[in-house]
Parts: C-alpha cells; sequence; structure tokens
C-alpha cells in the first residue's frame, strides 16, 4: 500500500498510508491537486497539528478507515449527541485542551467524522447545566459587568410589565 | 502543556469551529451558555444556530421562552415551545402575531400555551407549515381559530391537538377540507363527543389524503369507525378505551367526577365492537404505502422491547415438538351436538336446556365437489352438514340465505339477505367430546345419509345444482322418515372471483349468476378441480329449518403451533327462521386493504371473531390487550398473518406510549 509522509508542526515524521490520510479532506485536497506521485518521497508538513495530535488523528482515521462517508446534515432537523460510539466515547476520554486540540486539527484536515465526535463530546459536556456549571466545567469568567446583567434583568422586567 | 487548570480551552476555538460545535445544542443549552460570558451572549445570537428550535426541556422559565422568542427568525423552520404546565401559556402575545410572517416555518409546536384565536388564527399562519402540534394548549375562540383555514392549510401534514379540550367535533369539518392533512391525533380530546355523529359524517368526505388517526382515550371510537370506513388511505388507527388507560396506568383517566359522570353514556355508545369493525373492515381498501415520516407526532408503539419475537418463536417450537395430538386431516366432527350447544346458548344461554331445542332435524344438505371422497362418511354419521373446499386463506366464503317456495323455487334475489343479520360466536371443541353429548341428546337419530351425491353431478348441471333434502319431523323423531328429493336450485355452489365486487354486488349476486350461468360452469369445474387437489380446508355448513344456518369451520390443520387438543371451531349462526333455505355459497376475494396497524386496546366487546375478520389484512401491528380476544385466536391469527406483531397481555406486553 503507498504511504505518504506527514510532518507535525513540532518535525515529527508520521509514515501512513495514503488511504488513511485521505479521510482527511485537506489532505486529499492536497495530493489530488499536486498531484503527487507514490515514489516521491515527499513530506506534507502540517503546521497547525503537533505531533502528540496527530499520532490521535491517525489512530482514530485508522479505526475508521472504513466507515462510509458521514450522511449530509440535515438544517430542519436536532443533531444528535447521543449517538457516539463506545470505541469514540473511549478515545476521547482526554483532558480538555486535547479535546479542543483535536478539534482544532479534526477542522484544519477537514475530518468530518472526527469533528463531529469531538464537537458532540463537547456538547454533551455543556447540555443540561445550569450556566454557574458551565462555567465552572470550562473555566469562562463571567465577563458580564454589573450594569450589563442589570440592564438584561431590566430588559426581562419591562417585558414582564407588558404581559 | 494541556488541561492547565486556569485556562479556558473553549475559547481558542474560531467562531465558525464554534458555530459549528454550538450547532450540536438544543436551544435550552443554548440559553443556558448565553448566560455564561459575554462572547457566548453574541456568538449565540447567530441566526445560524436559530433555524431549528426545540426548547422544550425544562427549565421553561418564561425568562428562557422569551430569549426563545427573541431568536426566532425568518430562517427559523422548526419552532418547539412548551410552558410549564397544562394551560399554562408563557408565550408573550406579540412573539405570536410575529410569527405569522415567518415564511420558513414548516413545524410548530405550541404546548401548555394560551392564546386568543381571534388574533392567532389560523388563517394567518405561514402558508408553508407542516406540522401543527397544539398539545395541552387552551385555545379561546377556538372557532376563529380554525375559521376557513383551509386554503392557508394547503401543506399542513400533521395536526396534532391532544388533550386539548376546547376541540370541539365542529372544528373537525375545517379538518376535514386539509387537503394534505396526513396525521391526525386526537388524544384524550375530552370534548369531542358532543354533536359528533352529524358532523364526522360531514368530515368524512374530506381527510382525502389522511392515513393515521389516532383517537386514543376520547368517547368517538365508534364513530370514527363509522366514518372512515370508506376511507382508502388510511394506514393506522389507534382507538384505546379508558378503560385500557386505567388498567395501563393505574390511575383513573378522568379525575374529574362530574366529567366522568358525563362520559359514562357516550362511553357506552361508543363502545367498539366486533360488527362495527367488521363493518369497517368491509370497506375500507387502498394500496400500499408507508407510515407518515413526522416531526411531532409520536407513534404510540415504538420497538418491541419486551422480547415478544423471541418468545413467540419458542412457544411455536416448543408446540411444534408436542405430540400430534391434532386432528388429522381426514377427521370430521359430527356437527349435531355442537349445534345443539349453538342453539342453546343463542336462545337460553345455558347449556344445560339442551334437549329441549334438540329437533335439529330438517337439514337440507348439499355434498359439495370438494369432498366427494369424504361424503360418504359423513353421510353414515348423518352429520348434517356439508363440506366446501377452501382454496385459499384470502378468500373470506360468504354465506347467502334465501327463501325458497314450497316447490323449491328460486326466490327473488330481493326476498330476503340475511346476510346482515350474521353473528357470531366462537366456540372451542375437544377431540371426542361430540361423541358423548351425542348420545345424549338425539331425538333425531342419525341416520345413514342415503344422499350421497357424486361431486361430478353438481359440476356437470350448475343449473338444476343437485341438493338433497332430508326431513324428518320433529314429533316422530324415533321413525325418522326421510324423504330425498332434488330441488333446481335449492343449493347451489359457485364461485365468486371477481375481487372489485362490493357489497352491492353481491346483493345482486343471485341476478348476476342467473346471467351468467354459462361461465360459472366453466369456473365452478376448474374450481372444483383445484380444489380436489388441495388439503380439504372445509367448512362445514348445516342448515337448520327454523333457526337458520351453521356454519362450522374447522381450524385449518394441520398447524404447527395449534394447540392441542384444543381445536378451535368457527361458528357462524346466520338469520332468522327460514322456510326452504336456499343456500348460495361463494367465495369473495378481498378487496386489498393496507390498513397497516390497528389499535382496539380495552375495547372488550372485541372478541376472537374480529380477528377473522382481520385475517385477511397484512396487518403490521394489531393491539388487542384488555380485549375479549383470546390466546388461541391470536395463534391462529398469527399462522396467516406471521409477521403481524400482537400486542396482546400473552404476547407483546409493551405498552403504548403515552403522553404526559
Amino acid at each position: 500500500m503507498p504511504k505518504i509522509k506527514l510532518q507535525s508542526s513540532d518535525g515529527e515524521i508520521f509514515d501512513v498510508d495514503v488511504e488513511i490520510a485521505k479521510c482527511s479532506v485537506t489532505i486529499k485536497t492536497m495530493l489530488e491537486d499536486l498531484g503527487m506521485d507514490d515514489e516521491e518521497e515527499e513530506i506534507v508538513p502540517l503546521p497547525n497539528v503537533n505531533s502528540a495530535i496527530l499520532r490521535k488523528v491517525l489512530q482514530w482515521a485508522t479505526f475508521h478507515k472504513d466507515d462510509p462517508p458521514p450522511p449530509e446534515d440535515d438544517e430542519n432537523k436536532e443533531k444528535r449527541t447521543d449517538d457516539i460510539s463506545s470505541w469514540d466515547a473511549d478515545f476521547l476520554k482526554v483532558d480538555q485542551g486535547t479535546l479542543f486540540e483535536l478539534i482544532l486539527a479534526a477542522n484544519y484536515l477537514d475530518i468530518k467524522g472526527l469533528l463531529d465526535v469531538t464537537c458532540k463530546t463537547v456538547a454533551n459536556m455543556i447540555k443540561g447545566k445550569a450556566p454557574e456549571e458551565i462555567r465552572k466545567t470550562f473555566n469562562i469568567k463571567n465577563d458580564f459587568t454589573a450594569s450589563e446583567e442589570d440592564q438584561v434583568r431590566k430588559e426581562n422586567e419591562c417585558l414582564f410589565d407588558i404581559f | 502543556m494541556y488541561g492547565d487548570g486556569d485556562f479556558c480551552r473553549i475559547l481558542q476555538l474560531s467562531d465558525c469551529t464554534m458555530i459549528y460545535l454550538l450547532s450540536f445544542l438544543d436551544s435550552t443549552s443554548l440559553f443556558n451558555l448565553s448566560r455564561t460570558c459575554l462572547y457566548f451572549k453574541n456568538i449565540i445570537e447567530d441566526p445560524r444556530l436559530w433555524q431549528y428550535i426545540d426548547a422544550r426541556s425544562e427549565p421553561n422559565s418564561t425568562k428562557k421562552v422569551e430569549y426563545i422568542c427573541e431568536r426566532v427568525c425568518e430562517k427559523t423552520t422548526t419552532l418547539l415551545l412548551k410552558a410549564e404546565s397544562k394551560y399554562n401559556g408563557n408565550v408573550p402575545e406579540k412573539y405570536f402575531s410575529s410569527w405569522m410572517d415567518l415564511e420558513n416555518l414548516l413545524v410548530l409546536s405550541l404546548e401548555n400555551q394560551r392564546f386568543d384565536g381571534k388574533h392567532f388564527c389560523l388563517l394567518k399562519f405561514p402558508k408553508s407549515l407542516r406540522e401543527l402540534s397544539l398539545r395541552k394548549s387552551h385555545i379561546k375562540n377556538g372557532g376563529l381559530f380554525f375559521h376557513s383555514s383551509c386554503n392557508r392549510m394547503r401543506n399542513l401534514k400533521v395536526l396534532i391537538l391532544d388533550e386539548c379540550n376546547w376541540v370541539d367535533s365542529n372544528f373537525l369539518i375545517s379538518v376535514a377540507k386539509y387537503e394534505n392533512l396526513e396525521v391526525l391525533s386526537l388524544v384524550k380530546c375530552q370534548k369531542l363527543h358532543f354533536n359528533v355523529m352529524p358532523y364526522l359524517s360531514v368530515a368524512k368526505h374530506g381527510f382525502k389524503r389522511l392515513k393515521v388517526i389516532d383517537t386514543r382515550y376520547n368517547t368517538i371510537g365508534n364513530e370514527v369507525l363509522r366514518t372512515f370506513n370508506s376511507h382508502p388511505p388510511l394506514l393506522a388507527l389507534y382507538c384505546q378505551s379508558m378503560r385500557s388507560y386505567e388498567l395501563d396506568k393505574d390511575k383513573p383517566l378522568l379525575e374529574n367526577v362530574v366529567m366522568k359522570i358525563r362520559n359514562q353514556h357516550i362511553l357506552h355508545e361508543n363502545i367498539i365492537k366486533n360488527e362495527s369493525l367488521e363493518q369497517f373492515l368491509h370497506f375500507i381498501g387502498g394500496s400500499y404505502e408507508e407510515l407518515p415520516k413526522t416531526e411531532l407526532y409520536q407513534d404510540p408503539y415504538g420497538k418491541c422491547t419486551c422480547g415478544y419475537r423471541e418468545n413467540l418463536n419458542r412457544e411455536r417450537a416448543s408446540l411444534k415438538r408436542s405430540p400430534t395430538l391434532h386432528m388429522q386431516v381426514d377427521d370430521f366432527f359430527d356437527l349435531r351436538p355442537l349445534l345443539q350447544k349453538v342453539m342453546c346458548r343463542k336462545h337460553m344461554g345455558e347449556l344445560n336446556k339442551l334437549p329441549q331445542c334438540s329437533n335439529i332435524v330438517d337439514v337440507d344438505f348439499n355434498v359439495s365437489p370438494s369432498d366427494s371422497s369424504h361424503s360418504d362418511s359423513d353421510s353414515d354419521d348423518d352429520t348434517n352438514c356439508c363440506m366446501f373446499g377452501m382454496e385459499n386463506k384470502k378468500q373470506i366464503i360468504v354465506l347467502k340465505v334465501r327463501e325458497t317456495d314450497e316447490q323449491g323455487n328460486m326466490p327473488a334475489p330481493e326476498v330476503l339477505d340475511i346476510s346482515e343479520y350474521v353473528r357470531f360466536s366462537r366456540r372451542n371443541k375437544t377431540n371426542g367430546n361430540s361423541e358423548n353429548d351425542n348420545s345424549s341428546s338425539s331425538p333425531e337419530n342419525p341416520q345413514p345419509g342415503p344422499s350421497r351425491l357424486q361431486s361430478d353431478d353438481v359440476i356437470r348441471s350448475p343449473g338444476p345444482s343437485t341438493s338433497c333434502k332430508r326431513k324428518t319431523s320433529e314429533q316422530s323423531s324415533g321413525i325418522n322418515q326421510k324423504k330425498h328429493k332434488t330441488a333446481d336450485g335449492s343449493a347451489r355452489v359457485s364461485d365468486e372471483s371477481d375481487a372489485s365486487d362490493d357489497e352491492s354486488d353481491q346483493r345482486a349476486m343471485g341476478d348476476a349468476q342467473a346471467k351468467n350461468e354459462d361461465t360459472k360452469t366453466d369456473r365452478n369445474s376448474s374450481n372444483s378441480q383445484r380444489a380436489n387437489q388441495l388439503p380439504p380446508n372445509r367448512p362445514s355448513i348445516a342448515i337448520h329449518r327454523n333457526n337458520g344456518v351453521v356454519v362450522i369451520r374447522p381450524q385449518r390443520y394441520p398447524r404447527p403451533y395449534q394447540l392441542p387438543q384444543e381445536n378451535p371451531i368457527f361458528v357462524d349462526i346466520f338469520g332468522p327462521r327460514l322456510r326452504n333455505p336456499y343456500v348460495q355459497v361463494y367465495e369473495r376475494k378481498r378487496q386489498k386493504v393496507n390498513l397497516r396497524r390497528l389499535s382496539l386496546r380495552g375495547y372488550r366487546q372485541i372478541s376472537d371473531v374480529a380477528l377473522d375478520f382481520l385475517k385477511t389484512i397484512n396487518l403490521d401491528l394489531l393491539d388487542v390487550t384488555y380485549t375479549g380476544v383470546t390466546k388461541e385466536a391470536i395463534l391462529d391469527f398469527l399462522s396467516s398473518n406471521p409477521n403481524c406483531r400482537v400486542v396482546h397481555e400473552d404476547f407483546c406486553v409493551c405498552k403504548p406510549h403515552i403522553p404526559c
């Protein structure tokens, strides 16, 4: 099977099957546009992905290489977040930093399956939580100024008065 | 390097990625997230996130609903809102009017809301609307709400009015005019019964595309059957009595005592019985279609989770292994004792009065072509019956009895048609019992039947079809006088294979038959030839002079999962008193019925006979829980409909989903 070399941002080089690398639409387009031959030992640089994340991404892509292409999103339907496979759930038992790095990498490499599953994981972390809990989970600082909060409150009171 | 505690990782993402991530969140979560910080507050206002709005999950505070209402934009296609409790209502009225301009709105659900039909009416709703739910909402001036909305609601496919106590039956007239309405849900609409008959009889001419009707837990069961009996596109009909609700939920449906009393008599009127079901199934027809896919309407029967299929297969397997106690193909019943029992039941309702009605002696019978080989043994036992081959389960044998004149001449077709009087009952007969009964009660002693007619005679002379009439006077039961005579047209077997025949055609059968004598001849002979090759699944027919006709149809055996020792026999009793009955037997192919699902949960009057009607329909799901249907009948039903999921105490015990 033909292989290509992927170079992460910190210089590490990964030998990868072309078929697996092509999970990434970005790499696929690159290979097709540049017309790279199999014989050429060219290195594809991926400046936005570090080696730890790229290793994870390739691990995911290897496992999912035979998956059918994900279905098109229907804008008129609510997206499900409870359909994460058990392998993916285990795979994504990582700290938040890695999780968001994976989202960034999936977005950059244009791997829809990985992007979806990581976004779903984050969405599940948000769902069913009150604002204060969400702040705690993601270390979000409450940057509403007192006046803004007052304003929000007032707006609501106004609405209340009318009806 | 990763996951340092104080750093907010989520804010690393680009806006574009963030929007994508947020698109996985439901509206309530978005509302909560918007209150965490300014960044989220601003980004969440992006209209791309408010195309599909489902804000039904808790909490349904006024604050949240107002926030959501603010977010509704031109792009919005789906808007699902809910207030905290029934009729509570938390959408400020100014928003209602702003939604009238939403040109892309397809699905709208307003649960527990409260508004005035004067200002917010369907006439002003977006034309694009495909699904509308007003569950548990209260609308003042409901008449104005529905008023002349049919043009506007041309695209509406799903209308859910569950638990809307303001919904009157006269609104159904407006709804009936919606051209594309496919699903109508009227669960627990308590006020619907008021004047429902006249309104539904008008409304029945509408509902051109209605496929699913959900009228569970309300009091219009029978009316619905009556209304939609000539409604070809119907795919699913869910009727459930209030009793079934009480049994399922273990609490009364109506807490309100006044409501309860008011509903009593209506309940009584609208109990679905076997007869109304038969009538319903008689007319319904159509072509195969899938159940419509909808966003709002929740299918009351989800996937089976009780392991029904496995249990059924196990049961079948165990029955297969059991010793062959089934009746042999060549077995015949001695019908007489059974007949007596039936008569008793009919007139006295008690078996111990059996001798009083033992005068079943005057029997006309005809030896059918398909059973020439068996006729000898039958007549020897004087079983007072004739056997007809039944070729195919999809065909139904319809019996008609007419009175002949003294000379046995053919009556005019309109003289008497007692098919309307059909009453069914079902008895279980155990092998061998009949012999004992026979000896105990038989003033009309069995006589060797000298009247053996070759089946070929019947076939070859279709005009003057051969029959044998045997008379034994009641008083001289011991003497057993017998006369045999052949009467022209006194009995006839004919085959009616025209599938498109409807009932009126059947009534004219007599005429048609006379005219088509020649063609019938061919049909008869070919029919008999076919019948001869097939295993005899014959219904037995006995005719009694004073009590009409009894049809006894042994179960179609041998059957792998038939319960041993309990061979159910279907007994059909026809008609009032008859003199010289004229029997016409023909098979009628049922019109193809495309009903896929039927729920009769909780209607006690539904009995095994109902399953007999339903056999010819390829149902996917049948709910007969809390009815009079027995396990044996269901097993029998499943033999002709192996793929049907039967919901019943002994089969699939999954409870239907009840919106709470």
